[in-house]
């Protein structure tokens, strides 16, 4: 796995947009809404006795015989964390799903990293497993690259129970990446409902091969679930392939609604498609934004 | 079961092929989906159909199995005990010699024919018409081609092989049906014999005497009852009343040429009911020729040619003012004169511009008729050369004439490379030295009366059988052997007639056999063509099979 230079390049000018969610106590480059002790000027304030004497303007006091301390934007770090879906049916395509969502969040790692942002890397099946914590500083995308190759496909998608346990530190303090196909119809939506319930900021990408999206299949097949191993002998018509892109369109627009619903941004990305392109969709989506 | 070609079961091993490309076609293929259950869901309407697809796919293979069974059984040619016999090669031998020609013989035997064809000859059966002469015909199965082909075949007499020789040439093969009036003394006794007694009247000799030109005919009378004929010989009709089993002879003298001896009221076996002769000339003619200023050059060299072989005895030329000597029996060549009023019996007039010539084209005139002929119709060319009709026979009213000419122009008469032939034939004609048709003798062999140029001629038979054949001309005379058809034939453009029935042939004796069981037909089951069967049910599976399976739309 490897990121390119001149696209290494292009991601340093993406920041990843967090919405009135910093990392409090580790300083960033994030302009936070406390005041800090960035070379920002804040505002000013009466002194009160306490203060450091070093922050009282002397020259406001020449002019109007009154102590005011200047105060000064604190420059604080967001928590990212990388979510990728690990579950078997992220192995299927060429390249398979995994693959691309490997790709995808080494990208966004690395521009969490850039942007003085900790940086988590975590999967998930029917569990949540952290990979990498707080990772901070570009230097450490190669540990973050190192942990993303080690991730194997496994298990089957719950969403419920493996994201009803976050870790107890991202709680209201993280922007939640989720690179995931989605193949848990079923409870997706509770489990998005239930994250946001944490104040866990989420963003979404969907993550889907080529092949499922417009499959070319006929005759008589046996077919087998990745997941869950169950086979059918199916006759696949024409009609069937039509009626099957049909439904898997109709659940990518429902995916899609959900996440509108739920004020997650959200976008779609192939795995067969080059990284630039999705990238380029993921900032039109609003999860990453130009400096 | 049999089968009577299992080198052809082999071919069963086709079906090896169509059960592997059936196992190929019906594999199931795997392949893994990331999410089983939206294929569940679009698959539900199709699941029945797959159902009857497998069901499809079975009897496809069934067909497809059951095809090359029956095309196998069809090539291997299976044969069920009871059901089917082998195909059988059946050989009709027909007597084709002049006794068969006696009336009702032939019609005996294609009733024989009909009835065999009915009930022996089944599918797959093969059918041979083979004649006595040598000749073989393939006939087909049905009863009504088969009877019309012998009812077709040409009558007269044919150069014989004789029946014994064509059955042993056949011996051993397949079922041999012999259809014969049981004249040849090698009948087999499992013939079928269609003979009858026919109250035969025939001639048996022709004699001309040269020098005296009276004829001498011979006829018999072989039944057994008194019979009262007419023969008519050269027009006159001679009534003549034959005994039980007697000869007479009849005489009457007779004009040179062809000689024609028939019987009037021809009796059951016509063949022999008729005899030619030719009656030679007595004398050479002389030639005159009138000429108005000089004499033709080419004429005067063809006539002398003419006197040097002896054709004509003697030629005179007399300018136009000497006609009055020209001698009476001369035949007289008026070159570009016109002949008198009343010209002499054998004129020949070359035509040229002036008052009272005698229009184009030339006509010769001889002064003579002849009796309406059922040979020749009006305006028939009689004697054909190379460049055109030379004679051509004519009526008006009551009268009748043969023109013999040749279109002239009114100068350049020598510039026509066959004026000598045509001058001669003109000659011979006016001599009555040759007739139409010319003739040879009974029972000698054809020859051409005259030497002919060419080294080989074209004889085509009479009766339009098509019997073409090349002949050597050897020192300008050919020969033909005895065994051609009696009739008219041709010779190039030389008419000749010819009678060579056989003697023998003519003496139709009672039969007192006249029909000998045939074998036994064979069983009908013969006709159950299982074969044909089998191929014709493989190809509508075949079509049926492509019109559900392969065909688009």
């Amino acid at each position: 796995m490897k990121l390119d230079h001149h696209f290494v390049r292009t991601l340093e000018r993406l920041n990843i947009l967090a919405k009135r969610i910093l990392l409090a106590n580790i300083a960033g480059q994030r302009t936070s809404r406390r005041k800090g002790a960035s070379i920002e000027f804040h505002d000013y304030r009466h002194y009160s006795p306490g203060d450091e004497i070093r922050y009282i303007d002397w020259n406001i006091y020449a002019r109007h015989s009154a102590l005011f301390i200047k105060e000064f934007a604190a420059e604080e770090a967001v928590h990212v964390a990388l979510a990728i879906d690990t579950s078997l049916s992220m192995s299927y395509g060429r390249p398979s799903k995994l693959d691309a969502a490997r790709l995808l969040a080494a990208s966004l790692g690395y521009i969490g990293l850039a942007n003085f942002d900790a940086v988590s890397l975590l999967t998930f099946t029917d569990r949540l497993v952290a990979h990498k914590t707080f990772l901070m500083g570009k230097g450490r995308i190669f540990e973050l690259m190192e942990a993303l190759e080690r991730v194997a496909p496994e298990g089957k998608t719950d969403f419920r129970s493996a994201l009803r346990l976050t870790l107890p530190r991202l709680k209201g303090r993280t922007v939640l990446i989720l690179l995931t196909d989605f193949y848990d119809v079923e409870n997706y939506r509770e489990a998005l409902k239930q994250l946001l319930a944490q104040r866990v900021q989420v963003h979404a990408v969907q993550v889907l091969s080529e092949e499922e999206v417009a499959p070319k299949l006929d005759g008589r097949l046996v077919m087998q679930d990745l997941e869950t191993g169950r086979e059918r002998e199916l006759y696949i018509s024409p009609e069937a392939v039509d009626l099957y892109r049909r439904r898997v369109q109709g659940f990518l627009d429902e995916v899609q609604r959900t996440c509108q619903d739920l004020e997650i941004r959200y976008a779609r990305a192939l795995s067969r498609e080059p990284l630039e392109e999705v990238i380029v969709r993921i900032v039109q989506a609003g999860i990453l934004e130009v400096k | 079961m049999k089968f009577f070609a299992p080198a052809y079961l082999w071919w069963l091993a086709l079906a090896v092929p169509i059960v592997l490309a059936y196992f190929y076609r019906t594999r199931r293929r795997r392949v893994v989906v990331p999410y089983l259950p939206f294929w569940d869901e679009v698959t539900q309407r199709t699941r029945r159909r797959f159902a009857i697809l497998k069901i499809q796919d079975a009897a496809q293979l069934a067909v497809n199995l059951l095809i090359v069974a029956l095309i196998v059984f069809a090539l291997a040619e299976g044969h069920i005990e009871g059901v089917t016999r082998r195909p059988v090669q059946h050989w009709v031998v027909f007597d084709t010699s002049a006794s068969m020609q006696a009336e009702g013989r032939r019609e005996r035997a294609i009733a024989y024919l009909e009835e065999y064809v009915s009930k022996s000859v089944g599918a797959g059966d093969e059918m041979m018409l083979v004649g006595t002469a040598g000749w073989a015909i393939p006939l087909a199965r049905d009863v009504g081609s088969a009877s019309r082909v012998l009812r077709e075949l040409p009558g007269g007499v044919y150069p014989e092989l004789g029946l014994a020789a064509v059955l042993r040439v056949l011996g051993g093969r397949g079922r041999v049906l012999v259809l014969t009036d049981g004249q040849d003394a090698a009948t087999p006794p499992d013939a079928v014999t269609v003979g009858q007694d026919v109250p035969n009247v025939a001639f048996v000799d022709l004699r001309v005497d040269s020098q005296s030109s009276i004829v001498e005919a011979t006829v018999a009378n072989f039944s057994d009852q008194e019979r009262r004929v007419t023969v008519n010989i050269q027009g006159a009709q001679r009534a003549v009343t034959l005994g039980p089993r007697a000869e007479e002879k009849v005489f009457e003298r007779v004009q040179p040429g062809t000689l024609k001896v028939f019987l009037q009221e021809a009796d059951a076996f016509s063949l022999d009911n008729a005899c030619y002769a030719v009656v030679e000339r007595r004398a050479r003619p002389k030639v005159a020729v009138v000429y108005a200023q000089a004499l033709n050059h080419f004429l005067a060299q063809a006539l002398r040619v003419f006197w040097e072989e002896g054709v004509i005895e003697s030629t005179a030329a007399f300018q136009v003012g000497d006609a009055a000597r020209v001698p009476e029996d001369a035949i007289v060549v008026y070159d570009h004169v016109a002949p008198p009023r009343e010209p002499p019996p054998r004129v020949l007039v070359f035509g040229g511009p002036g008052a009272r010539v005698v229009e184009n084209p030339t006509v010769l005139t001889g002064n003579f008729s002849v009796r309406v002929s059922a040979v020749f119709d009006e305006g028939e060319p009689m004697l054909q050369a190379l460049e055109g009709s030379l004679a051509v026979f004519r009526r008006r009213g009551d009268r009748s004439r043969i023109d013999i000419g040749f279109r002239l122009d009114d100068t350049d008469i020598q510039l026509t490379p066959w004026f000598p032939m045509l001058l001669r034939t003109a000659i011979d004609r006016l001599d009555r030295a040759r007739t139409f048709p010319e003739a040879v003798p009974l029972g000698r062999p054809v020859c051409n009366l005259y030497p002919l140029d060419s080294e080989t001629v074209e004889v085509t038979f009479a009766d339009r059988i098509k019997l073409s054949q090349r002949v050597a001309v050897r020192e300008g005379w050919v020969a033909i052997s005895n065994h051609v058809s009696p009739g008219v034939f041709q010779i190039g453009s030389e008419q000749v007639t010819s009678n060579f029935f056989d003697r023998d042939e003519s003496d139709l004796r009672p039969k007192v056999k006249t029909r000998t069981p045939a074998p036994e037909p064979l069983p009908w089951t013969a006709k159950v063509p299982l074969t044909a069967w089998a191929a014709g049910i493989a190809l509508l599976l075949s079509v049926a099979e492509w019109g559900i399976y392969h065909r688009k739309g």
